[in-house]
Formats: C-alpha cells, sequence, structure tokens
C-alpha cells in the first residue's frame, strides 16, 4: 500500500522558524521587521524554549524568572508574544523537512507537522503541512544523557527536567537532591530548589575546584547574559547559607534503589581524571540531577540534509553554516544550540542574523543593508562565541570519564533494554559493524521511541574507543523521516 | 515525592481526575507529569522486562514518562506523555503499566540479556 500522507489542514510561510526558544524568537521579530511573514512551530504550549519555559497561561505566578539573568530574555519573549505579525502553531513537533525539489517554486519546503499530545499513539488530527520559502532550524538542545549503573531509576532526573518543574509547573519534585556533573546549571538548580523550599544533599562537580572557579565566574555566559559575577556569586551564598555542600573532583558511581531512587553512589576524581572506586561514599536522595552538558537537537536538521560536524563538548553533531547562518541546504538556515550549544544569548544573535540573511534571500532589504544591518549581531556573537567556546571546554569533563562511568552492567539503550556489556559483547562478536546506523541494525539500539536521542551519544563514544576512531568516523544514526514518532494510522489518515 | 509551591502563586481552575482508582485533585495548566509526582507516583511505567520508569528530561524527548490516559468520556486508554500532556477534567490515569515487548530476535539478541540487567 502507498504511503499517502494526509493533508488535514495546509498553511503557508514565507519564513518557518522551528523552535519559539531565544533564537526563534529573535529571529522571528527580526525578521517580521523587515516584511518577512513568519510562522514559528513548537512543542511547547507557550513559546520560550526551555531557557524560558513558561508558566502554563492558567497560572498567576508574580515574580517568575524574576532573577537578573532572564531579563534580556523576558523582554524578547515579552515582545514577541505580543507581536500581531507573527504566526504561531504550538504543540507541533516538526516530524519532517521536505525540498519540494524545484528551487523555483513559490513555497520549495514543506514541513509536516505533528500535534502533540491529542494522543501520542495515534489519536486525535492527521499531521499538518507548512510550506515555507525558507526553513530556519532553532531546535536547541537537551541535558546530555549520561549512561552509568541504574540512571534509568525513577528519581534520576536531567537537571534541566528538574528546572523546569520547578520554573514552570511551580513543583519542588523531590524531598532530598543531589546535583552530580560539571556544568554550572546544576548550581543554578540546586539554588532554586533552596529558595524554593526544598532540601539539597550536594552539588558535586567532576572537575578541580580551580577549573570549576574559573567556570563560575562566569556560568551567565553558558546560561544567559553575559557579566553577571553578582549573580554566581549570590547563588553560592545562598547554597552556603543553607549548608549545601558543593564539592569537586566528585562524581556519581551509580544509582541505587529497587523501584526508586534511594541513594547515589558517588567517587573521587584523581587529577589524572581517574575514578576511584574503593574511595566510594553513599549518599541518600530520591532526586538526582544530572548535569554534565547538552546535546543539539540535530535530528531534523540531519533529516533535512544539513551538514553537520561532531564537537562532543559542544553538543554532538553541530550545523555547519556560512556568516549568514544559511546551512549547506541552500534555503535552509540554523541556529541557536543547533550550531553548538553556547547559551541564549549567542542563541538570540545568531538567530537575529539568520532572520537578515532570510530576509535578503527573500528580496526584503539589498545586500549592502543585509552587511550593514548584521555587522552589530555578527560584531557581538565573534566576541561572546570565543569565550563561551573557552567557557565549555572548561565545563566540559572529559570524554574519558563517560567512558569510566559506562560500565557493562549501566543501560545503554533505554528504549530496547540493551546494556553497555551487551553491545560491547555484539560489537566484539562483529568486528565489521564500524557505524553507528550499522550497530543500530545489529542492536537494535536507537530503535525505540526516543530515536537514538538517549543513547547515541554513548554508542558513538563506546564504538570510537572500541574501533580506536574518531567519532566522527563512527556518525550518527541516520535521521530519517519522521524526526519524532507519528503512528503508521496517523500518517495514511487511518486512525482506527 | 513532589511538592506543589504555594507562595505567589495561582494556580488554574481545580478540575477532578481519576489515578489508578483514586479521585485526584489537579489544577487546569498542571502536566500529568505533575499531578502523578504531586500524587506520590514513583513508577510511571515498565519495561517490557519489568524496570521502572518515570520522568526523565520532563521536555517531551526521552519518552520515559508514559502513562495509559483514557480522555474524559472515554474508555481507550493511551499511552501518553505525561510531561507533555495537560491535566484534563475527568481524565483517567493508569500508571505502572508495561510497555509492549521490543522484537528482539532478528538479530538473536534475545538472550543476551541474562549476563546484565543488575542495579
Amino acid at each position: 500500500m502507498a504511503m499517502v500522507i494526509t493533508v488535514a489542514i495546509a498553511v503557508a510561510t514565507e519564513l518557518a522558524i522551528v523552535g519559539a526558544g531565544p533564537a526563534g524568537m529573535a529571529a522571528a521579530e527580526v525578521a517580521a521587521g523587515h516584511g518577512v511573514e513568519v510562522t514559528l512551530v513548537d512543542e511547547q504550549a507557550v513559546p520560550g524554549g526551555q531557557f524560558l519555559r513558561q508558566p502554563p497561561p492558567q497560572f498567576g505566578v508574580s515574580d517568575w524568572l524574576g532573577d537578573p539573568v532572564y531579563r534580556e530574555g523576558r523582554r524578547l519573549l515579552e515582545r514577541v508574544s505580543a507581536d500581531r505579525r507573527l504566526e504561531w502553531i504550538m504543540r507541533s513537533s516538526v516530524a519532517g523537512i521536505f525540498s519540494n525539489g524545484d528551487d523555483d517554486g513559490d513555497e520549495p519546503f514543506t514541513l509536516v507537522l505533528n500535534p502533540v499530545g491529542e494522543g501520542d499513539s495515534g489519536e486525535g488530527g492527521a499531521p499538518r503541512q507548512l510550506s515555507a520559502r525558507r526553513v530556519l532550524i532553532a531546535s536547541g538542545c537537551f541535558d546530555l544523557p549520561v549512561a552509568f549503573p541504574g540512571w534509568t531509576l525513577p528519581g534520576v532526573m536531567a537537571a534541566g527536567g528538574i528546572q523546569a518543574f520547578v520554573k514552570s509547573q511551580q513543583l519542588v519534585p523531590g524531598k532530598r537532591f543531589l546535583f552530580a556533573g560539571s556544568h554550572p546549571l546544576q548550581l543554578v538548580v540546586a539554588d532554586q530548589i533552596v529558595q524554593a523550599g526544598g532540601s539539597v544533599a550536594g552539588v558535586l562537580f567532576a572537575q578541580s575546584s580551580s577549573r570549576a572557579l574559573a567556570l563560575l565566574k562566569h556560568p551567565s555566559v553558558l546560561l544567559g547574559n553575559a557579566d553577571k559575577l553578582s549573580q554566581t556569586a549570590g547563588i553560592l551564598w545562598r547554597l552556603r547559607r543553607a549548608g549545601v555542600p558543593v564539592r569537586f573532583r566528585q562524581t556519581v558511581l551509580s544509582a541505587n534503589g529497587t523501584d526508586s531512587l534511594e541513594s547515589v553512589t558517588t567517587v573521587p576524581v584523581g587529577p589524572d581524571g581517574a575514578i576511584d572506586s574503593d574511595a566510594a561514599e553513599e549518599i541518600e536522595c530520591d532526586r538526582l540531577g544530572v548535569c554534565f552538558a547538552f546535546s543539539t537537537s540535530s535530528e531534523l536538521a540531519r533529516q533535512a540534509g544539513v551538514d553537520c560536524r561532531w564537537d562532543a563538548s559542544r553538543g554532538g553533531w553541530i550545523a555547519k553554516h556560512d556568516d549568514n547562518m544559511a546551512s549547506s541546504v541552500p534555503g535552509v538556515f540554523v541556529a541557536g544550540e543547533t550550531t553548538g550549544v553556547a547559551g541564549s544569548d549567542i542563541a538570540a544573535l545568531e538567530g537575529q542574523v539568520a532572520a537578515i540573511g532570510c530576509a535578503a534571500e527573500l528580496g526584503k532589504i539589498d545586500a549592502r543593508q543585509a552587511v550593514e544591518l548584521a555587522r552589530l549581531p555578527r560584531r557581538q556573537l565573534s566576541r561572546r562565541a570565543r569565550f563561551a567556546r573557552l567557557l565549555s571546554e572548561l565545563a566540559w569533563p572529559g570524554a574519558s570519564l563517560f567512558d569510566q562511568l559506562m560500565s557493562d552492567s549501566a543501560t545503554l539503550c533505554k528504549c530496547e533494554g540493551l546494556t553497555v556489556g551487551m553491545l560491547r559483547t555484539q560489537l566484539g562478536r562483529h568486528p565489521d559493524i564500524r557505524t553507528a546506523s550499522a550497530a543500530k541494525l545489529l542492536s537494535r539500539a536507537g530503535m525505540g521511541l526516543c530515536q537514538g536521542r538517549y543513547c547515541h551519544f554513548a554508542l558513538t563514544r563506546l564504538m570510537a574507543r572500541q574501533l580506536g576512531v574518531p567519532e566522527e568516523r563512527v556518525g550518527g544514526f541516520t535521521s530519517r523521516f519522521p524526526a519524532k514518532p507519528v503512528s503508521i494510522g496517523r500518517l495514511i489518515g487511518d486512525d482506527s | 515525592m513532589g511538592r506543589l509551591i504555594s507562595d505567589k502563586i495561582r494556580r488554574g481552575r481545580a478540575v477532578s481526575l481519576s489515578v489508578n482508582g483514586s479521585t485526584v485533585t489537579a489544577y487546569e495548566g498542571e502536566t500529568l507529569a505533575a499531578v502523578l509526582l504531586a500524587e506520590e507516583v514513583v513508577v510511571f511505567n515498565r519495561t517490557a522486562s519489568g524496570e521502572p520508569r518515570a520522568p526523565y528530561c520532563n521536555m517531551g524527548t526521552c519518552f520515559e514518562c508514559q502513562v495509559k490516559v483514557a480522555e474524559p468520556g472515554s474508555a481507550a486508554f493511551r499511552w501518553m506523555r505525561a510531561c507533555v500532556t495537560p491535566a484534563a477534567d475527568g481524565m483517567t490515569i493508569r500508571t505502572g503499566e508495561r510497555l509492549s515487548a521490543p522484537e528482539r530476535d532478528h538479530h538473536g539478541n534475545g538472550n543476551n540479556g541474562g549476563n546484565s540487567g543488575g542495579d
């Protein structure tokens, strides 16, 4: 039977922006300002992305994200939310971006949208279709999943996920929290938990104190606006007052419990980066926040054919682009964490530059105007990007730490129930398997509902090490339509 | 294992839903993940091999928080991601249900589970 994608509602726009976080919102504002017709698509019910994860519209929160770090972002969010020129398609995933193959056509791209939450298993309307002359992919990032024994146990969460419960749902999701990682975000989340009345057993950094402190002087560059040293000082002071220990050269070895988290085994990390299992300690807690790094959401960009390269400390597969943020696919632009995780203010600047590039390609401004308009954001970008890159290197614990945590009993692919040991055995038996995509066929790693988002980093790293090749050679899982799960029934318009 | 913040917060209208047969009060705008954590639900679902699972990413990416949901007035239960599904009056939710088994026999991988899996 031929698969026909049902078109329930088809709409057309000049610029489709995928992702309504800082990059997408900044791009929308600039593009609309030059007369570009803009449609933003996002999975969440309200814009803001993860950095500005809003409470639901039914809530009234009087001092939501009152910290000055969020000021610029909140202003941007307020402006675009009130901007009548913008079209929004919320609670929709983009399952695929297709080129119509005829660049002379009015709308050379088709985006297949999948409404979220009307029944993940296929209930509800058919996917919508959005036609666009230009596409900007600003799909953001998610907390890097790190494989260690017990990481899938209820109670273990991405620190960003814990933060979203506090920021958006106004819920403290646990009684006693522990944070382990290498990224300064974990201090911010620990502080938010303490301020909301939660108890934090500790914040563990894998790095040395000197390396972490170099980072702590400037965590806001990674998280938001630059030069907010006072912010960090305030956080550290509040944590100290609350009796929360911040420890260095310590990390998580395993999460323990039967049906939920009861304790975390921690170990020292030596000056050479080696963990010392003989000096393990146990800390009781019911919630562990894991906070090492972030992984770019690159699936959609790769599905669209955008050239990417591997940079582990900046998010894994990151989209290549030119000075205008144009990707390798003509007409497709990229901005924000998709191009390397660097924080919200860099994301917003990239969004502005991409919008100027789109406006020029769409003939709204001429080439000379475009150069003139992009001059300031480009200058700000080059200054901040260099700094952000240095900081993301400081925040990166080194891949060898992950190699050590990835012991044989650790779950590798949580969807398919595959452990690190099982994959190692299979790869040992099949020395001809040398790419991530081949390993997927062999082991089913990456075939589950998360579509490889939670195992690709560990698998890529494990294979690179076992084969003695760079990660780039292992390659990514081939990213195909749909970039997020859609039921076959829904695609062919049969909801029964 | 969760506690709602009440200082300087006004939640949405109170709604009533059923969680594993008990009536639970929630507030419009809350996600099912928040409702269930506030109700001390620990295991959201179990994998085919019985491992317990619960929210990890809380942003719709990981699919660890799936629960069985019947819409108001419906008896048809469907798997939904609790973190992106808003609570609605009259919803029925079942937690701890088992996900169906992946087909793991194509490459002879089915018997490899014995030497692992211990947390």
